[in-house]
């Protein structure tokens, strides 16, 4: 039998703006939603990365074990770093860790496939994963979430709620300004990206396709 | 419209026509003007009435604080004159009148004010049977401006924001605190609720051009500085911990938090307190100069002023300045110290009466202030019989003192202390990170409140770790001040009253000295009795006088009276800023989309959005639901249960870790099985149930209840943290879908779809498996919450639309169809099950409800067994058990809660009711005593009209008791 589709968790807040759609990863996904998507990409733009395979370990063997399947693995809490390969690692504290493929990587899958050693106790992840661009996102941030991200000189990681949702935030400078990445639970995702896109679109942006 | 020449740092644009409509004329002003202004400019003096005597009323403060200039602009209310910028196109109207403010018909209410003495409503208007009349007569005749219930939703986004240092207030102390913190390398905000900043240090001059520079160099300087944000127009409106304060501005709420704060907010200037002393043209001296520098508005043609400070002579100053006339400077004190001001106002020729006081303010035809009766006061501030004298004047200024404007640092915690030089309450000691200076720190003179704001910003600062070579402690020298900017006793009585000493609710001193005698003499109780304080103002130019007259009456000093609390916020925010854009987080399942499809109809569960029922077009909610329960019980239905806690605990101790918090057994079940639990909290409450599966010999997957979930992972992992046993645990809720097929077919439907062994010998009633449904990776348990053949299918919350698809479209031939929460509760209701948290409540055991046999006392511990233990050995108090109401029941059905009547009393409530056409009878679960709890007892429910509804205890299960929907047919 055929490998299932993937369905976003973003899927049904998606559904009604989408004009077209696109498969990334066995998930479909949004192409575009309207014309003026490259507008609110620069100025407050809300993209889904939830196509992008993840997983996750935690417990005292988790670093080890990891290492021992080829991931790296940050040496500080709250901090990540970026393989040669493109894959994603995020210490999301003491012993846990979130890994994330970069598009077409399969560490993700491989590691689930994987027996947990000793301590080691897998995380299955199919979060909501957002990408926030544009120059409006500082105002965006300071609008939806107590936490004061100037603070943090990018690149950093940071666990904080946003608009009464737990999220995993990681800020990057881009040479267009400012990106971040959020993760949350996929059955609050929903309500993030709705409140985002409304938010953003008090300030020039707006949800954008993933060929925009 | 008359206007001064230019001001140097005037607000207003002369460029700039603004018309608008006031009481329904026309009237013009300029960009910049308060509407305050813009009318006292065109001559308008009855900008107001009062509150309760509808007395005309005037410009008081222009500083935020005319209470009684409240103005109806369009679907705007309570729009305050002294201070809100004019708008072209305004349509203003005075709100609290009848008629207008010409001829306001509820002034007639002054004829009576001897009738409605303090305490009148208290007294008068407390008899249960008659308040709604009154009521209803009060709310005709109160309130304050009109509500339109179409006004367009006004979106008002808050917003956090940051800085090493906030400064509140932007005068000569706060400017200069910003700039010294900023120095020494701190990020600094500095807000003014004012439109312009520079604060008294641009308008109390006393002719002096001089003391502007002072001021104008500090915002030159504060302006340019990269490290310093000023926010004009910006409101600290209250204290929270840790810094925190809301900052509100005419778009938003601004939720600011800081490393440290400085208050140099000021202070209130204080009206003197005298007959009539509430005409329009009778203001606060601050007022007078508010009105020459801001707007370039002449006060008065000629003036009084009334004096008992530097202050007042300033102001006398700069009303000559402005071209005005000062007809005579009265001072309450007897003594007036030397100083350049008395000299310029002598070689002016201003008469100057030392020992003087208002005795009467007096009004012309319109209303307005014609003159003043002026007298000698001896040094208690008695009248000198037969010392009044008139004189005449179109303009009073007061400046006899100043309360702090102390309200963030009360409610910061700041100890305060009255001092008796000052006639003020200062800061004695202040909370960390918290600091204070100028006038509300007791600094006056410009140069000392330039230092003290210096001190304050380098100490502010340095708490926020930015240390610098400015002195951080106060000197005495800054706050030694060379007289009292405040009298002790600006209060002269007179024999027919209406001597103000509360205009938001026309308080006069005999309403204290009634209020005191009356035995209401401590601060706390006067202000409820009096209303003191209690109006639109807060008590900004009242609570002082009030405290003076207490402190008097009861021969106290002001420090035993003390203060009354201001409590966040302590100026009034519109509900819009509050509101603020809503952030409700909604919790939705992976199906959701599916059963907005089929026509969910959605109820609230927790954080969660879950399908009530699925609405068909042409049915009754109800007929919908039986429709739902129907096709379970005859063929196959799909629910989804994916809102359950869903937690895996792994590890060599995993079994151990269970057997701690759950009480039944865990360390006995067989690989592939799975047990009903139950949590307790520490008193033996039940706290959560769910089904453990064990997956593996040391993983068990297992879930909790759907408005558990959070909370029950929280504590186990406080928990697992505590007891440190060889043990993970994972919070999987999030990440996985479930839902639940059930029904005689599920079993047919389900093997089409996968090639796992589903025979009853390979997967029995209550086994869990591991495998593959159409592809997607599985876990399966079977389990029977709604009493029929079923599995509840968890899946990765990606692959669980798909498979919900894949199992509807496999089920059509069967006549599948989703059932929602509501047939779901009819279903196990069937079955005699129980939901926790509404058959049980707060104080709810297992053994009330049955559950003795899953309570393992014999294990060596489990969160609850001591409390248990002890609960065993004492008698029930009362049981959950089964009632049918009588088959032939016609009347009104019983609700869930209501309650079970015995001899009169309370013994019992229903827990859970509902309609079984299954049973052909209404079904339910109820709390009674254990003597009730035999089958056939007859009970007796009290409906809400009263009425009684007889019932019957019965067994459980209602349908299929011996379990045979879960065996193979024979």
């Amino acid at each position: 039998m055929n490998a299932p589709v993937r369905i976003s968790p973003l899927f049904d807040v998606q559904a009604p703006l989408a004009r077209n759609w696109t498969t990334r990863e066995r998930m479909q996904v949004v192409a575009r939603f309207g014309a003026d998507e490259a507008t609110k990409r620069a100025s407050a733009g809300i993209g889904d990365l939830s196509f992008l395979h993840r997983t996750g370990v935690k417990g005292a063997g988790a670093a080890a074990w990891l290492n021992a399947q080829g991931i790296d693995t940050p040496a500080q809490p709250n901090s990540f770093l970026q393989m040669a390969d493109g894959t994603l690692v995020a210490r999301l504290g003491l012993t846990e860790y979130l890994i994330e493929d970069a598009p077409g990587g399969t560490r993700a899958a491989a590691l689930m496939a994987q027996p947990p050693g000793e301590r080691v106790y897998p995380v299955p992840r199919f979060d909501a994963a957002l990408v926030l661009t544009g120059t409006q996102i500082p105002e965006l941030l300071r609008q939806t979430c107590a936490f004061d991200f100037s603070t943090l000189a990018a690149p950093a990681l940071v666990m904080t709620s946003m608009v009464g949702v737990g999220v995993t935030a990681l800020t990057l400078d881009s040479a267009d300004g400012p990106v971040v990445r959020l993760w949350c639970d996929g059955t609050w995702g929903g309500y993030l990206w709705l409140t985002l896109v409304e938010v953003a679109g008090d300030l020039g942006g707006g949800a954008v396709g993933v060929e925009a | 419209m008359k206007r001064l020449p230019a001001m140097p740092d005037e607000w207003i644009d002369r460029n700039t026509v603004v018309r608008f409509r006031f009481e329904g004329s026309a009237f013009e002003g300029l960009a910049g003007d308060s509407i305050s202004s813009a009318l006292w400019a065109a001559g308008q003096r009855a900008l107001g009435r009062s509150f309760k005597y509808h007395r005309v009323r005037g410009i008081l403060s222009a500083a935020n604080h005319d209470v009684n200039v409240m103005l109806q602009d369009g679907p705007r209310l309570n729009t305050r004159g002294d201070v809100t910028a004019l708008r072209d196109g305004m349509d203003l109207t005075a709100v609290n009148t009848f008629g207008g403010v010409a001829n306001d018909r509820a002034r007639v209410l002054g004829l009576f004010a001897r009738f409605l003495p303090v305490g009148f409503y208290y007294k008068a208007f407390h008899s249960k049977r008659l308040f709604p009349t009154w009521e209803r007569m009060f709310r005709r005749i109160t309130g304050l401006g009109v509500l339109d219930f179409n006004t367009p939703h006004v979106r008002t986004p808050k917003r956090y924001d940051f800085c090493d240092v906030l400064v509140i207030g932007a005068g000569p102390s706060g400017l200069s605190a910003a700039l010294a913190a900023a120095d020494a390398g701190a990020n600094v905000v500095i807000v003014d609720e004012n439109a312009h900043a520079g604060g008294s240090g641009l308008f109390q001059l006393g002719g002096d051009a001089a003391r502007r520079e002072h001021t104008r160099q500090l915002l030159q300087r504060v302006r340019a500085h990269t490290r310093i944000r000023l926010l004009e127009g910006t409101c600290a409106g209250a204290y929270y911990a840790d810094n925190w304060v809301p900052l509100i501005d005419a778009e938003r709420m601004t939720k600011m938090r800081a490393a440290a704060v400085v208050v140099a907010s000021g202070a209130f200037e204080q009206p003197a307190v005298f007959r009539n002393n509430d005409l329009p043209g009778v203001m606060n001296g601050s007022a007078m100069q508010r009105l020459i520098y801001r707007y370039a508005v002449l006060p008065a043609q000629r003036s009084v002023v009334l004096a008992a400070n530097a202050d007042g002579y300033r102001v006398a100053l700069d009303v000559l300045a402005a071209g005005g006339d000062v007809a005579a400077v009265l001072d309450l004190r007897a003594d007036v110290p030397a100083s350049p001001q008395l000299d310029a106002l002598r070689s002016r020729g201003v008469e100057l009466l030392t020992g003087h006081a208002v005795y009467e303010a007096h009004a012309d035809g319109r209303g307005a202030l014609a003159g003043v009766t002026v007298c000698r006061v001896d040094a208690a501030g008695k009248v000198v019989a037969g010392s009044q004298r008139r004189i005449d004047c179109d303009g009073l200024a007061m400046s006899t003192g100043w309360s702090p404007a102390a309200n963030l640092l009360y409610q910061a915690g700041t100890r305060m202390r009255f001092d008796d030089g000052l006639q003020q309450f200062v800061p004695d000691v202040l909370p960390q990170g918290v600091f204070a200076c100028g006038r509300v720190n007791g600094a006056y003179r410009i140069e000392s409140r330039i230092a003290d704001g210096r001190r304050a910003g380098a100490a502010a600062a340095a708490h926020a770790g930015f240390p610098s070579a400015i002195d951080a402690v106060i000197q005495p020298e800054i706050t030694q001040e060379s007289e009292s900017p405040s009298h002790a006793w600006p209060i002269v009585a007179h024999p027919d009253g209406k001597n103000f000493v509360d205009f938001d609710e026309d308080l006069q001193v005999k309403d204290f000295e009634n209020a005191v005698q009356e035995g209401y003499d401590n601060i706390e109780l006067m202000k409820r009795f009096s209303t003191v304080g209690m109006g639109p103002s807060q008590g900004k130019h009242s609570n002082m006088t009030a405290l003076r007259i207490l402190a008097r009456l009861t021969g106290k000093s002001p420090q035993q009276v003390g203060t009354t609390t201001a409590r966040p916020f302590f100026h009034p925010v519109p509900l819009s800023h509050l509101a603020g854009r809503g952030f409700s987080p909604q919790r939705q399942s992976p199906l959701h989309g599916r059963h907005a499809r089929l026509g969910a109809v959605f109820m609230q569960a927790g954080a969660w959005e879950r399908p009530a029922y699925y609405a068909v077009e042409g049915r009754t909610a109800t007929d919908c639901v039986r429709a739902e329960v129907a096709r379970v019980r005859s063929a196959i239905g799909l629910i989804d249960v994916g809102t359950l806690g869903k937690l895996e605990v792994r590890g060599p101790q995993a079994a151990e870790f269970l057997n701690r918090v759950y009480t039944g057994r865990y360390d006995n079940m067989k690989v592939g099985s799975t047990r009903y639990a139950v949590m307790c909290d520490e008193s033996g409450v039940l706290a959560d149930e769910g089904v453990v599966a064990r997956v593996a010999d040391d993983v068990f997957y297992f879930t909790t209840t759907s408005s558990g979930s959070a909370t029950v992972y929280r504590e186990l992992s406080r928990l697992n943290t505590e007891w440190r046993l060889d043990c993970g645990l994972v919070n999987l809720t999030g990440a996985y879908s479930a839902m639940n097929l059930a029904g005689p077919a599920s079993r047919a439907v389900l093997a089409t779809l996968t090639d796992m062994d589903l025979s009853s010998a390979a997967f029995p009633y209550l086994a869990v498996r591991s495998g593959h449904v159409a592809g997607v990776p599985v876990r399966m348990m079977r389990v029977g919450f709604v009493g029929e053949w079923g599995y509840e299918i968890h899946v990765p919350a990606e692959y669980g639309p798909v498979l919900w698809d894949l199992l509807m479209k496999a089920g059509e031939a069967s006549g599948i169809g989703a059932f929602g929460v509501e047939a779901q509760r009819l279903l196990r209701l069937e079955k005699g099950h129980l939901i926790v948290s509404q058959d049980t409540d707060g104080l709810t055991h297992p053994f009330e409800v049955g559950m003795d046999w899953a309570v393992k006392l014999d294990k060596p511990f489990f969160t609850g067994q001591r409390s248990l233990k002890i609960i065993k050995k004492l008698p029930l108090k009362r049981k959950l058990v089964g009632f049918m109401l009588p088959a032939s029941h016609m009347g009104q059905v019983p609700q869930e809660c209501h309650l079970i009547i015995d001899g009169g009393d309370i013994v019992g409530r229903v827990t859970s009711i509902s309609w079984s056409p299954n049973v052909g009878r209404h079904i339910g679960l109820a709390f009674v005593p254990p003597e009730m709890t035999a089958p056939g007892t007859a009970l007796s429910i009290r409906v809400t009209d009263g009425t009684m509804v007889p019932a019957e205890v019965c067994t459980t299960p209602f349908f299929d008791p011996t379990d045979a929907r879960q065996k193979e047919a024979t």
